[in-house]
């Protein structure tokens, strides 16, 4: 018993079995028993029942990205919920994958019995699954800083399965929060520099220009600029009027 | 008290630092990372991710200072889990620190003693932590206390409502999203609309950006969204008393609001 735990354990595949049974087990308990926050309440649940029933108009606002309108529409849409336990469940979802970046870096850095044992805290860890049982955004935004995190420490004579890391970090972070854009940014130039300029680096360029589009494009509605985030459009109609 | 924590939480450094503070996780991982560093056994990969805990938490501040949502007033907005999500990484030298104790003595009693030590201390902070944060989240506390409350004013509202359920001319505000559905509650816990299911929505009335007026007003009894004493009696009908699980509410009905 003792021997198949310890091959259990040393095999890569037994982080992803936790992450899914996590990811899977929080989406399902947080559905079934949402924590009121009146962020979600207000915002985030009302605005994923929009995109689900197609109200373009009511589904975005350039202050709270487009990702959790997406992301929980989209459960609202597939699983027939309130908008509520949608964005309750997908907050939760990403919440459990966030053990699979934690372990990898923890693994990277240290070794694989310290990287069970960051599984092991961030799992159990209060604060971050209550933000998930809220529904709120920061899992989100935590899960996207960890793989470019990881994306990074993994970056020299990977693959494109490391672009792939990256590019999903990317997309949370330039979607999910107006304050991941610049973050998501400096992992991006983090990356350029580690990846030495190689095809990926232009790749993962090109994805975080698509990726900010849908964002730019909301904000210049709503204030003229074409900018990711709605923040610095007074610094631009400074710079350039308008 | 309360307004110096309230000043401090509008500034960015201080803010910051509230959001480290995930205890014991963090103190853990603090004392860890002072304790190797100065003592030069921080690898360069412990160095990189040092770098990548700061670089965000930096860029975080900064942008609370310098952008500081700007657009949504002179002052700065901020909450201390902008800076949590970071924490996970913090974590990774308190895990490691759990690690070492794991294997730190070899064969034997000593053994069984650090491994025990380990598994108490996973087990004291999963159930202590836990159980202070979740568990009365949803049995007890200031939630499940508010969640009782608004759950029986939102069976009165949608009883005693009788208007359309959206906005004849929706409007946008660029501070806050609003949607258009109706009856409109202004509320300390701007949830409270949520429970109407797809006919309402809670406005945070304290912000002052809803485009739309009130239709209901539900204020608990001596907290800090605004007194009984200023409803203006000539606007609001008074709905009656609600009670929580301790506390007390009262709801208001506009007068122009469409009823039965």
């Amino acid at each position: 018993m003792r021997e198949r735990i310890r091959s259990f354990a040393q095999s890569p595949w037994a982080i992803c079995a936790v992450a899914a049974v996590v990811s899977i087990a929080a989406a399902a308990f947080s559905a079934a028993f949402p924590l009121l926050a009146t962020d979600t309440a207000c915002r985030y649940a009302p605005m994923a029942e929009a995109f689900a029933a197609g109200e373009w108009i009511e589904a975005f606002h350039p202050r709270f990205g487009v990702g959790m309108s997406v992301a929980g529409g989209l459960a609202v849409r597939l699983f027939g919920m309130d908008g509520y336990s949608a964005c309750s469940l997908v907050s939760a979802f990403a919440w459990g994958l966030g053990v699979l970046p934690v372990f990898r870096i923890a693994e990277r850095v240290f070794d694989r019995r310290t990287a069970w044992f960051a599984a092991i805290l961030y799992v159990i860890c209060p604060q971050m699954l209550v933000w998930a049982l809220k529904g709120l955004r920061e899992p989100f935004k935590a899960l996207g800083i960890l793989l470019m995190a990881d994306a990074l420490f993994r970056c020299r004579g990977s693959g494109w399965l490391n672009f792939a890391e990256a590019a999903c970090g990317l997309l949370l972070l330039f979607t999910f929060k107006v304050d991941g854009v610049v973050v998501g940014g400096a992992f991006a130039v983090a990356y350029a520099v580690l990846d030495r300029f190689r095809a990926r680096t232009w790749a993962l360029a090109a994805w975080g220009l698509l990726a900010v589009q849908p964002m730019c494009w909301l904000v210049f509605e709503w204030t003229g600029a074409w900018l990711p985030a709605p923040q610095y459009a007074p610094y631009f109609h400074r710079l350039f009027g308008g | 008290m309360d307004a110096l924590f309230a000043w401090l939480f509008r500034r960015p450094v201080p803010l910051s630092l509230a959001g480290a503070h995930f205890l014991p996780f963090a103190l853990l991982a603090w004392v860890v990372i002072l304790g190797r560093a100065v003592t030069g056994r921080f690898s360069r990969r412990e160095w990189a991710l040092f770098a990548v805990f700061a670089v965000c938490y930096a860029l975080e501040t900064v942008q609370l200072m310098a952008a500081g949502f700007g657009f949504l007033g002179d002052d700065t907005y901020g909450l201390p889990r902008y800076f949590g999500v970071l924490a996970p990484i913090l974590w990774i030298w308190a895990a490691w620190s759990l690690a070492s104790v794991w294997s730190a003595a070899s064969g034997g009693w000593r053994t069984f003693l650090c491994r025990a030590a380990v598994v108490a201390a996973i087990a004291w902070i999963a159930i202590s932590q836990n159980y202070g944060q979740v568990e009365p989240a949803y049995s007890r506390g200031a939630i499940p206390d508010v969640h009782v409350a608004c759950s029986k004013a939102a069976r009165i509202i949608s009883r005693d409502y009788a208007g359309p359920e959206r906005q004849e001319k929706p409007r946008r505000v660029l501070q806050e999203y609003y949607s258009s559905r109706r009856p409109v509650v202004f509320s300390d816990f701007g949830a409270v609309a949520w429970m109407l299911r797809g006919q309402s929505e809670g406005a945070q009335q304290s912000s002052g950006y809803c485009p739309y007026p009130d239709d209901y007003l539900f204020i608990r009894v001596g907290s800090g969204y605004g007194t009984i004493e200023t409803v203006d009696a000539r606007q609001y009908d008074y709905m009656g008393t609600v009670k929580g699980l301790g506390t007390e509410w009262r709801l208001f009905r506009r007068k122009t609001t469409p009823h039965r």
